[in-house]
């Protein structure tokens, strides 16, 4: 097991810049995505580390020891591919002896290991199969099976749940997790699934357009995003623009908005509102001081089962507020609607 | 999702049986017309003694079997032949098979265009023109021995004309097209994601091509191998005219019964014992066939 540290690493592809000025640290058994937007880098980052191609600039360290010009069959990196990359020929078990067996482990040794290996994901009396015998599941703890049997120092995933239907992949959520955590290695994960990046990982750094704009804790990133994009790539936002006058937020509409964040006096600023931290309330109802009011209209009610999505706007500015289907008030839309949330609630953000 | 597909469940019955009738029969009643009944009476021809033409004296015999399994001179000639095409198909699989993986998984776009027409071209050039190109190259003082002197003083020569090596070069370099053809097209279905998995597991390069590549591409190499093989071995024309002397093979042989010697029915008889060889090479050869595509 070890850390890996990135660190001001640029990698361009002929004039187009695909990664720049990126430093991150992964700490030694940890568990961190890297969430992005296609063609937001993140790929070409993994790539980078896995030692599939080198950077213009920068370095990589994986445990210590600079690997940046180390080919990717030097580095001891277990990888997982996007489409599983299993070798069509081989059965389940020489699958997953491949790591060992270019190693030169010995048979008694590879047959053990291997017997482990396929316990772990749950695959024992599966090694005689080829892979087109396997179901898309299956197929993916071959994969898993395969990149971890020789103990890499990383492991590297690439958008490892994308290929799987939605059911199946709320149990390799959990599966996946259980097994990073019983073998405690150091785990990269890239997605564009912001749901994913939020339920596995123990850190998210967020990508955009070959920058990372903001890494912190699942929490961390979608209670405080520091960028409107953050904000409505992980989950939904409502974003409100306006000026800043006597510390408050000054929409178009007249409506002041207060948050706890320091706005930048006399200019513009944007501030974001996660929909579930926005309640539709009776008119007569008491607020607390602190709380934002608004009067908006509501365009459309939709209904998602256990919550219900209502769609509104002030002025031009469209909202999206959810709530839990108990507690729903009969609304028709068109009308205006009283929305109040918590000062604390509304988030500063970059434009 | 998976709704029940009342739209698309083919008809069967006696139309579809009628439509691929009409569809297939003009190919086979050619097939029948062309290959089958020239084969056919080939086939009677070999257990003739003689020309069956008007004022030739011929009976039905098994002599022309037996010529073959009494005289050593024609079993040389058969494991000559069959060394000929092995040799040839192994040449062709160590030039083409790079040139091949070259073309399908490093060069992309225009360039490959360009570089495929290259490897067609000798497809489109006459096959005797482009044996008597080849005898201007590899005579005694031809193309080949004055380049290696002007690149090497004094190199002296090669004496590469009339020789079993220059009917494997002639060869290779007729039938080279072929499997450049079929490696890339099995090359091409390899996901390179395999390649970057086999990889990030710590295989060499080497490894990865022994372990990975060459085995899918099996089929491929199997195909070509085959397409060589069988022509090769019933060549002629490359063994008679860069070979000499030295370019005594079966298929000379047999050319000769047909067009000097004018003793048809043991030419036939050869062809026969020929085909009869190479089928024999399969049916052995079957289970590691198949197993490889």
């Amino acid at each position: 097991m070890a850390s890996v540290t990135v660190s001001h690493v640029t990698k361009s592809f002929g004039n187009f810049p695909a990664l720049s000025d990126i430093s991150i640290d992964f700490s030694d058994g940890g568990l961190y995505s890297l969430l992005g937007p296609s063609g937001s880098g993140k790929t070409t980052l993994l790539r980078l580390i896995a030692g599939f191609s080198f950077p213009n600039t920068g370095e990589i360290h994986i445990g210590g020891s600079a690997v940046e010009r180390l080919p990717v069959e030097k580095r001891n990196i277990g990888m997982m591919f996007q489409n599983y990359a299993l070798f069509p020929n081989m059965s389940v078990y020489d699958n997953v002896a491949f790591g060992l067996m270019v190693r030169d482990t010995n048979k008694e040794e590879i047959s053990k290991r291997v017997g482990d290996v396929l316990e772990l994901v749950r695959l024992t009396g599966y090694d005689r199969r080829k892979p087109h015998e396997l179901s898309g599941g299956q197929r993916q703890r071959v994969a898993l099976a395969r990149a971890i049997i020789f103990r890499p120092k990383v492991l590297l995933l690439d958008e490892p749940l994308s290929a799987l239907d939605k059911a199946l992949r709320l149990g390799m959520q959990v599966e996946l997790k259980r097994i990073q955590r019983e073998i405690g290695v150091t785990t990269i994960l890239v997605t564009h699934d912001q749901e994913e990046a939020l339920t596995l990982s123990d850190k998210v750094g967020v990508l955009k357009d070959g920058k990372l704009l903001q890494e912190g804790t699942p929490r961390e990133i979608y209670e405080r995003p520091a960028t409107a994009f953050a904000a409505s790539f992980l989950g939904d936002a409502n974003l409100f623009k306006g000026r800043v006058v006597s510390g408050a937020l000054e929409l178009d509409g007249g409506s002041c908005l207060r948050s706890l964040d320091v706005l930048p006096e006399g200019g513009t600023a944007t501030c974001a509102v996660r929909p579930e931290k926005i309640s539709i309330v009776a008119d007569d109802e008491v607020l607390a001081s602190d709380a934002n009011v608004m009067e908006a209209r509501l365009d459309d009610i939709v209904f998602a089962g256990n919550s219900l999505n209502y769609l509104l706007h002030y002025g031009d500015i469209p909202l999206q507020v959810f709530a839990q289907n108990h507690e729903a008030a009969e609304l028709v839309p068109g009308q205006l609607v009283k929305l109040a949330w918590y000062a604390r609630d509304t988030i500063l953000v970059e434009a | 999702m998976a709704l029940p597909d009342t739209v698309s469940v083919p008809r069967r019955g006696p139309s579809d049986a009628r439509s691929a009738a009409w569809l297939m029969g003009p190919a086979y009643l050619w097939l029948i017309i062309t290959v089958l009944l020239p084969l056919a009476a080939m086939f009677y021809f070999s257990f003739l003694s003689d020309v069956p033409i008007a004022g030739r004296n011929w009976y039905t015999t098994f002599s022309n079997y037996e010529a073959f399994f009494q005289q050593e001179f024609y079993r040389t000639l058969m494991w000559r032949s069959l060394r000929l095409g092995a040799e040839v198909a192994l040449w062709c699989f160590v030039i083409g098979f790079p040139c091949a993986y070259v073309l399908a998984k490093t060069i992309k776009g225009r360039w490959r265009e360009a570089l495929f027409l290259l490897v067609i071209i000798p497809f489109w050039s006459n096959a005797l023109i482009r044996i008597f190109s080849w005898t201007m190259v590899l005579r005694g003082n031809g193309i080949l021995e004055r380049f290696l002197a002007w690149l090497i003083p004094g190199f002296g020569s090669l004496d590469l004309m009339f020789t079993y090596p220059a009917v494997v070069i002639g060869l290779v370099h007729s039938y080279l097209p072929y499997m450049i053809l079929t490696c890339y097209i099995s090359l091409q279905t390899i996901d390179d994601s395999l390649v970057d998995a086999a990889r990030s597991l710590g295989a060499s390069r080497l490894t990865v091509l022994r372990k990975v590549i060459l085995p899918l591409a099996m089929p491929g190499i199997v195909a070509g191998a085959v397409l060589i093989f069988v022509p090769v071995i019933g060549s002629f024309m490359e063994p008679r005219i860069l070979g000499g002397r030295e370019g005594t093979f079966l298929g000379t042989v047999i050319e000769d019964q047909f067009t000097a010697v004018f003793n048809w029915p043991l030419g036939a008889a050869l062809s026969f014992l020929l085909l009869a060889c190479v089928l024999i090479i399969f049916a052995v050869f079957q289970p590691i066939l198949r197993r490889a595509s």
